[in-house]
Order: structure tokens, then C-alpha cells, then sequence
């Protein structure tokens, strides 16, 4: 957690919880990081780990049957928890704002694309029509779509999946946030689209100097882009810290199974496939301890109790007895 | 587009005669031999072969089954349905039902203005408030009084609102034009069962269109409800309901007789009422054939109107 | 909700016991949460049905119907042609629950026989609908070629027409044809029932509704042969010899069950409400027949002087359409279970 700049996205102890026909899920148990301002952090985990559910959470999107028990938001010192609807309002577009993973389905087919992106513009800035379809062609410009003054008044049907995830990241910028999350923005797409859209987000980083939360559970897209990383399993976090100490040094099993998993062609020509043994857990019967422990190598009679977030070194910490035990450098 | 207006209604057009067919070919077998009838009643009781044969010419009844329904079709094709010999004076049918028709068609207008009026923002508003109070009492209410049959509706609107409570003039029996408060009652009892329709399709198709991803992002660039409402849930969730539209007009189609018998207003329905009364097979065949053409225009009608509303949908060729 | 959208495809929950061989794996507990309750489709569709509160009001008045429906000639207090005519246009009261028209006959015993009508039009026309639109729906596709062709042309066209109009056309036309029948029918067989005109419009009147209404059904269990006809298991019936007739009752109807079980009951309703439409317009069920449709029709001549002429038919009719709208309603609500809905 960095305690040295004013932190732009605090969450403390989160705790988003799901009413389902057989019982209450915790699909968010106890997390808890920090954002800062021009820097990308990471949420790496597998599908049902509770990361898209962040974001919701964050932007006060969750569904009509989920809800946070317990913790703190807090964007900029203020208390996202507490705010009145319409002030929650408020904030989505000029302070925070969400890009999600399809791009296709996260926009109005009926309108177009250009509409789609004045919407927040003359919402919250205030700005006339004119001038927002003028700022409009700006935003596609500077997302690297080609002819936005044509592509403007296109109809999402009409574009190609990487110029709709584009659009969506105008959107997302259109009245410059100082937070976006940008949830699996390069799952639906070609992996030489998902490199520009990548880079696109950096470029974005630098010039704008917001805090990207990037949710994904590819973790070589979190190598490419990412200043620090989140692993969660299970809706909690089990490992975090600058990402390249988490990836280079992984501490917890978990994300050492992750991190094996990926391929790297140079070396992994003749090994058989690694895989994470068993299944995602079921979050209507998660254990009383470590949830990762019937899928881990390294579970002992320890893991029956829940381990608590030990530090690694410096910033980098993780969730597992194995911490204190051993050496964390291990491969 | 214009050649698929040109298909369509092409493909319209054997169905509508088939069904024409199948009813004037049955009328030949079962109707009355008006002929003879006619031949008895000049002729004091005595059957004259002559006479009998002449009639049945100038009549349009002779020649096999087949020929006149072929000769049916061909005159009406230039406006001429025949004569109604039930209806004294034997007026022209064709005139009979064009006179007619303008009435009816002003009533359904009115109905459909007020079922789409009333029906859509309610369904609306059920859908944002679905399974609260408010949904299930919109539903329930509209369930209700859309499944008491019109003519039932009708007399019972008409005793309670005209008699017991006096909120309404006392209607006098009659069509007096499309924006007298006459017609009120009438369209509004007509409007019931459209309304449910149009209601329930509005319902769920917003219900579907509130739990897209793109309704979500709209949500995370900070639109309230409202306006979300206003600007997207509307326009996409128009589509369905226009299916609804089809099932809308044989509603409306339906009820005109029934509201037109109740309340005394001499259009289509009317008429259509009074040759099946008296058997007169001539007005039935004609106003089949008139209801077969425009059930099937506003099929027509409601698939153009699909490709307007969603760009997606190219009204192929 | 599904917690992430599950497009995203996951490499890593492949449980393949891939071990490495350097470690000495721990037991892999790979089991299965404790197995709930089996959901069959009909175990949860009661359960769902029984819930709904109107549904099962619906089907509470339904029963009583049937029951008055059956019971009816017994339970009447009064034949409901008998003409008592010291008792003409009489309000509600003790000896005549419902008062009396214009003939002095009791309208509560004639509105228990217009009940047993609508319900025996609604029941019998709903199966010769099913018959009808099954057979059609299914054999259209299986068997293809212009007799698909032919099917699919008659279902559009009758689709196309708005059903009651088409129904009175047909009522109204066949009416005199049934009468001319009726004098050779009767020399052929001697059975008295040729005689009645009453055996003539209900006869009329069940041949009008069910040579129109079996269209939708015939659409829905088109549709669904379609679909299902591409799939696997049929392919393997084919492919053991099975024929059409063999796929159709034995593997085809099951699964289109549900959906036909809908409509149907939505059917009763509204075949109710089109017979009683028919009688109220002169072309069904006549006079001294009782429909509740002709006593309205009847009872609207006066409908000031005496409104329980109107009402109380009226009425009754209208709780049993909405009864059979209600059941309706819930069943599609218990067999199409929509998740984010209800």
C-alpha cells in the first residue's frame, strides 16, 4: 500500500455480497489496495474471482442482488459509500469512469457512435451540441480511430471490434477522469489489436496522468502494462505488490500456478502443459480456511486456518503460511 | 425496398384470395337459393324455369361455383362486390362498405392512440418497477379489465359510468365523429384488450433491454434513470412491441363488432354484423376479402416499420 | 448473476491430473458439492405455479367450473328453458338468485347451463386445436417438400386473418350447409339428435373455432420441430428407422409440452370468450340454447330497466376467462423460468 502520495482510489476491507436463489454469496471478502494516480494497477485472477465485481462495486454498479457489507471506497478522500444516488451520479464520467469487456454489447446499437460519446459530455461539462460533436471527432482522433469526423455518426454494428473498444475508451476519457477502470478491455479481441489497445492505455496513462485499475486475467497483459498487481482467488486477495516483484518473485502458490500456466514458447516447447489441478471453488461452500487450499501442491494442516496478508518485502506482499516459512524466491 | 413491397404483397394476395375463396365456395353450397326465392315470390308460389333461369343471370348466380367465385374476384378487383340482398333496397355492397369502413377505421385510430398512449408508459413504468407494488398493480388492473370481453365492458361501462355515476353524458347511440366525447367510451372499451397487449410486450421488452451491457454503460457515464429511460431503453425497446402491433389490429379488427353492435355505431363491424345475421353472403364474401386486405397491409406496414427503428435490420431484398 | 461474464475462457480450470513429477502431489480433492434436490422441470414448475398467488386462484375457480359444468342439469334450480311467467324481469332475490328475463326463465339455472356450454366449447374445441396443431406443426417439417409448403401456406393465411372474424365467417356460412345436411343425415342414421337445431350450433359452432384456432398452436409446434429436428438425438432416431409418426408422439411432443400446455390454457380462455362472441352475435349458440354470450345479447335490450340481465352473465363470464388467464400466466411464468424476471 503506498502510504508516501495521497492515494487516488483507497479500498479498505471490501465486502460485496450476492443473494442467490441458494444463499448469500460473498463474492468480495476483505480486499484491500490502493490506486495512485499515473500508475496502472492490475487485477489478475480467474473467471469468478470477484474482479469484475470490484469495478462494479467502485463505480456503485452492482446489480440489483448485490451489495457491499462492509469497507471502504474512497475515490480522492471521498467516501463513495456515502453518497447520495444522484451524487454517485455525479462522479461517473468527470472522476471516474468504466471500459468493459464487450464492446459490442456495452453500446446502444440503436444510436450512434457519436451521440454515444457526447452523452457525457453535454451531461457533465455542460457543453452545447455543437461543440460537443466537435470534442467528439477530437476523442476518436486521439484513440487512433482513422476518419473520425466520418466515423462519428457510424452505428456500432458498423465498426470493427478493436475501433468499438477504442470508441468505448473515448467514452470512458471523454470528460477526463482521474480514475478509469477498464475491465478486460482486450479479451474479445485479436491479439495484434489487444497489443495497440494496450498501448493505447499506456500512452493514455502518461499523457493524462489518471490511475488505471486493469482488470484482466491474462497475466501476460499484466507484464506488459502494469505498475503493481492484485491477484484474487475466491474474491480475496492472495498476493500483491509492484508487478514486477509479483511476477518475477511470486509468493503465493496460487500465483505461481498462474504464472506457469502461461506459455513462453522459447522454453515451453517440450513440457507437458501446466494446469491448477481441480476446479474454481464454489462460492456457496468456500472452506473455513485458506480457500485456495484443495488445488495447492503446498497446503498443510496449517492451511486449515485463513492466513492473513504477510509482507514479502517492501511493498510486495502475500496471503500464505508459506511465507513466513520459507524463502519467498522460489520458482 | 420498393421490390420488396412489390413481393410482399404479391405473397399477400393468394392468401388473402384462398381464404376468400374457401368462404364464398362454402356460402355457394349452403346459402339459400336466392333465385329461386325471388322466382317464387314474382311468381305466385310457381316455379317458372324462364323466369328462374333469367333471374339467376342478372343475379350473378349461375355458371358453376368456380365461375362465379372467378367473376366475384373479377368484379371486385374493379370495386363491384355485388348487390346485398338481405338489406332492403338492395344496395350496392361495395358502396355499402366503403361507406362503413371510414367509421370504423377512425374508431380503431382512436383506440390504438389510446391503447399505445396509455399502454406503453405503463408498461414502462412496470418494467423499471418490476415486482414492486406499483408493477403488480399495473399488471393486474390492465390483466383485468383487458379479459372481460368487450361486449361485456361495453353495456357495463355504459350502466356505471353513464347511469349509476354520471361521469359521462349520457351517450347518445351513434357515431359523431372522431373528437366528439362520445367516442370516448367506445374507444377506450375498444382500446382494453390492444392495451393489455401492447402493455405486456412493453413489459418485458424493456425488462430485457434494462439488464443489457450497454444500459450499464450508460449508467457508468452517469445517467440517471430517466434519462436512460428517455434515450435508450425506448427506442430499443420498440421493437417487439411492433410485433405486438399485428396481434394489436386483429384485436382492434375483432372488436369493432362487438363495440359497434353494443354501442349502436354503424360501421364496418356493423355491417359485417348484420349480413352474417341474415345470411347475406355477398357482404360476408365482400367483407372477408376487405378484412383479409387489411389485416394483411398492417403486417405489411409493421415490417417496413421494423427497419426504421432498428438500423440493424435491413429489410432484405 | 454470473460473478464474470463467462465468455472469458479459462485455461486453468482443466482438472487434468498433469502432475509434476517432481513434487509428490497431495490427494487431488477434486469432489463435487454435495448434490441438491433433483430440479426436474415439472417438480420445479409446480412448485413455481403454487406460488403464484392469482394462479392458483385461477385454478381454485377453474375446478369449481368444471365442477359446475358437470353438475349443472342437477344443480340448477330451475330447467333453464322453463318459462314461469309470473315471474317475468324480476331483480335478484331469494327464489331467483339471479332474477329472471323476459320470459319468466331463471337466469342463474340458464347461466349454469351458458357455464357448462362455454366450458364444454372451450375444453373440446382446445383438444381438437391440439390434435390439429400438433399434427400439423410436426408433420410439416418431417415430411417436408410441398406438403411442408402446403402447411406452412395454410398456417400464414390463417395467421394473417384476424381468427374471430374468420371463425363467424365460416360459422355463418356453414350454418345453412350443416341445416341441409341435416334432413339426409337424419334419414341415413334415425338418430333423433339431427332433428335439434341446438346439436346444429354447437356442431357449427365447434367447427368454426376449431378449423381456425389451431393455428397458432401449429406455428409454436412448428417452430420448435424445426429446431429440435436438428438436433442429435433425432438424427439417431432416423438413423434406427424410427418414422415420422414414431418421432413425432414419442420424442418430438414431449419437449414441446411445456410451451403447448401455455397456449392451451391461455386457449380455454379465449375460446370461451369466442364461443360466447358467437352467441352473442346471433351465430352461435341460439336461443332457448344458453350461452352466456346470447344472454347478454338478450339482456342488453334492457340493459337500464333491468342491468342484471347484462351483469350477471357478464360477469360470470368474465371471472372464468380471467380464472383461465390466470393459470395461464403462471404456468408460463412456472415452465419458462426467466431468471432475471420474477
Amino acid at each position: 500500500m503506498s502510504d508516501s502520495e495521497a492515494a487516488l482510489l483507497e479500498v479498505r476491507d471490501l465486502c460485496v455480497e450476492f443473494a442467490t436463489q441458494r444463499g448469500t454469496v460473498r463474492a468480495i471478502d476483505g480486499l484491500s489496495f490502493d490506486s495512485v494516480a499515473g500508475e496502472i494497477t492490475g487485477i489478475v485472477g480467474e473467471s469468478g474471482c470477484g474482479k469484475s465485481t470490484t469495478a462494479l462495486a467502485i463505480m456503485g454498479l452492482l446489480p440489483e442482488q448485490g451489495r457491499v457489507t462492509r469497507g471502504d471506497l474512497r475515490l480522492q478522500g471521498t467516501n463513495l459509500l456515502a453518497l447520495s444516488p444522484p451524487a454517485l451520479r455525479g462522479l461517473r464520467g468527470p472522476a471516474m469512469s468504466m471500459v468493459f469487456q464487450d464492446a459490442l454489447a456495452a453500446l446502444d446499437p440503436t444510436m450512434r457512435v457519436g451521440r454515444q460519446l457526447m452523452e457525457p459530455l453535454t451531461l457533465h461539462l455542460g457543453l452545447s451540441r455543437r461543440a460537443a460533436h466537435e470534442r467528439a471527432i477530437e476523442l476518436l482522433g486521439r484513440v487512433g480511430i482513422p476518419s473520425p469526423q466520418l466515423r462519428v455518426d457510424s452505428y456500432p454494428h458498423e465498426f470493427s471490434g478493436g475501433m468499438r473498444q477504442r470508441a468505448m475508451i473515448a467514452i470512458a476519457l471523454a470528460c477526463s477522469p482521474r480514475l478509469l477502470i477498464a475491465d478486460e478491455p482486450t479479451t474479445a479481441l485479436d491479439v495484434t489489436i489487444q497489443r495497440q489497445i494496450l498501448e493505447l492505455l499506456l500512452e493514455l496513462r502518461d499523457e493524462t496522468g489518471a490511475g488505471i485499475v486493469l482488470i484482466t486475467h491474462d497475466v501476460g497483459v499484466v507484464a506488459e502494462t502494469c505498475d503493481q498487481v492484485i491477484v484474487m482467488y475466491a474474491g480475496r486477495e492472495v498476493e500483491s505488490g509492484p508487478a514486477e516483484a509479483v511476477l518475477t518473485q511470486p509468493a503465493h502458490p496460487y500465483t505461481r500456478g498462474l504464472l506457469a500456466c502461461s506459455l513462453d514458447l522459447a522454453h515451453d516447447r517440450d513440457r507437458p502443459l501446466d494446469a491448477i489441478p481441480g476446479m474454481p471453488p464454489d462460492l456457496l461452500s468456500l472452506p473455513d480456511g485458506c480457500p485456495y487450499e484443495p488445488r495447492c501442491p503446498d497446503a498443510g494442516p496449517a492451511c486449515r486456518q485463513m492466513p492473513s496478508m504477510v509482507k514479502v518485502s517492501g511493498l510486495h506482499q502475500a496471503a500464505c503460511w508459506r511465507v513466513t516459512e520459507s524463502d519467498p524466491a522460489h520458482g | 425496398m420498393f421490390r420488396y413491397i412489390v413481393r410482399r404483397l404479391v405473397l399477400m394476395v393468394p392468401m388473402v384470395l384462398f381464404i376468400t375463396a374457401f368462404v364464398f365456395l362454402l356460402g355457394q353450397y349452403g346459402a339459400p337459393d336466392l333465385a329461386l326465392e325471388r322466382t317464387l315470390r314474382l311468381n305466385n308460389n310457381v316455379f317458372d324455369q324462364e323466369i328462374y333461369e333469367n333471374l339467376k343471370l342478372n343475379m350473378g348466380l349461375d355458371g358453376s361455383p368456380v365461375e362465379r367465385f372467378v367473376r366475384f374476384v373479377g368484379n371486385a378487383v374493379q370495386g363491384d362486390f355485388g348487390v346485398s340482398y338481405s338489406l332492403p333496397g338492395n344496395p350496392d355492397v361495395g358502396r355499402l362498405i366503403l361507406g362503413a369502413l371510414p367509421i370504423s377505421l377512425q374508431l380503431g385510430l382512436a383506440a390504438l392512440v389510446i391503447a399505445l398512449a396509455v399502454g406503453i408508459p405503463a408498461g414502462v413504468l412496470a418494467a423499471v418497477y418490476r415486482n414492486r407494488p406499483l408493477d403488480y398493480a399495473i399488471v393486474t388492473v390492465s390483466t383485468v379489465l383487458s379479459s372481460i370481453p368487450p361486449f361485456v365492458l361495453g353495456p357495463v361501462a355504459l350502466v356505471l359510468l353513464v347511469s349509476t355515476f354520471q361521469v359521462l353524458p349520457s351517450t347518445g347511440f351513434g357515431w359523431h365523429g372522431l373528437f366528439s366525447t362520445e367516442t370516448l367510451l367506445p374507444a377506450s372499451v375498444l382500446a382494453a384488450g390492444p392495451l393489455l397487449v401492447v402493455l405486456r410486450f412493453t413489459r418485458s421488452s424493456v425488462i430485457d433491454v434494462l439488464s443489457q451491457d450497454y444500459i450499464r454503460a450508460a449508467r457508468a457515464k452517469g445517467l440517471s434513470t430517466a434519462a436512460l429511460v428517455r434515450r435508450h431503453v425506448v427506442r430499443n425497446a420498440m421493437t417487439p412491441v411492433l410485433s405486438a402491433l399485428g396481434v394489436v389490429a386483429g384485436f382492434l379488427l375483432s372488436g369493432t363488432i362487438f363495440i359497434e353492435t353494443v354501442f349502436g355505431i354503424r360501421g364496418f363491424g356493423h355491417v359485417t354484423v348484420t349480413a352474417f345475421q341474415s345470411g347475406d353472403v355477398n357482404t360476408v364474401a365482400a367483407a372477408t376479402l376487405v378484412s383479409g386486405l387489411i389485416a394483411a397491409i398492417v403486417n405489411l406496414l409493421t415490417d417496413l416499420l421494423y427497419g426504421v427503428l432498428d438500423p440493424r435490420v435491413k429489410v432484405s431484398a | 448473476m454470473k460473478l464474470d461474464p463467462a465468455s472469458t475462457h479459462d485455461p486453468v480450470a482443466n482438472p487434468a491430473n498433469l502432475a509434476n513429477p517432481a513434487s509428490e502431489d497431495p490427494p487431488i480433492t477434486n469432489e463435487l458439492p454435495v448434490p441438491t434436490p433433483p430440479h426436474s422441470l415439472w417438480g420445479d414448475a409446480r412448485r413455481t405455479f403454487f406460488r403464484n398467488r392469482m394462479g392458483v386462484f385461477g385454478l381454485v375457480v377453474a375446478v369449481l367450473v368444471l365442477l359446475i359444468a358437470i353438475t349443472a342439469p342437477w344443480i340448477a334450480p330451475y330447467g333453464y328453458a322453463e318459462q314461469d311467467w309470473n315471474a317475468i324481469r324480476q331483480g335478484p332475490s331469494a327464489a331467483h338468485w339471479m332474477g329472471t328475463d323476459a320470459v319468466g326463465r331463471d337466469l342463474f339455472s340458464r347461466v349454469l347451463m351458458g357455464i357448462r356450454t362455454a366450458v364444454l366449447m372451450g375444453f373440446v374445441v382446445s383438444l381438437a386445436t391440439v390434435v390439429i396443431g400438433v399434427l400439423a406443426g410436426s408433420l410439416g417439417p418431417l415430411l417436408g417438400g410441398r406438403v411442408d409448403a402446403l402447411v406452412v401456406w395454410i398456417m400464414d393465411g390463417l395467421l394473417n386473418f384476424p381468427a374471430f372474424w374468420l371463425a363467424a365467417f365460416v360459422a355463418v356460412i356453414t350454418k345453412p350447409a350443416v341445416a341441409t345436411l341435416a334432413q339426409p343425415m337424419y334419414e341415413a342414421t334415425g338418430w333423433a339428435m339431427f332433428e335439434n337445431t341446438l346439436v346444429f350450433d354447437y356442431l357449427v359452432v365447434f367447427l368454426c373455432l376449431s378449423l381456425v384456432w389451431w393455428a397458432p398452436l401449429g406455428r409454436l409446434v412448428r417452430g420448435q420441430v424445426l429446431t429440435l429436428r436438428e438436433q442429435e438425438f433425432i438424427l439417431a432416431q432416423r438413423a434406427i428407422g424410427a418414422s415420422p409418426w414414431w418421432i413425432t408422439t414419442r420424442h418430438l411432443a414431449p419437449n414441446v409440452l411445456g410451451q403447448v400446455i401455455v397456449q392451451v390454457s391461455t386457449g380455454i380462455g379465449t375460446l370461451m370468450l369466442a364461443e360466447s362472441a358467437l352467441s352473442f352475435l346471433g351465430i352461435g349458440i341460439q336461443p332457448p340454447g344458453a350461452s352466456l354470450g346470447n344472454l347478454i345479447y338478450t339482456g342488453m335490450t334492457s340493459w337500464r330497466a333491468e342491468p342484471h340481465l347484462v351483469l350477471m352473465p357478464g360477469l360470470t363470464l368474465s371471472v372464468i376467462i380471467l380464472a383461465f388467464v390466470f393459470i395461464g400466466d403462471a404456468l408460463s411464468d412456472a415452465l419458462n423460468p426467466r431468471v432475471r424476471d420474477r
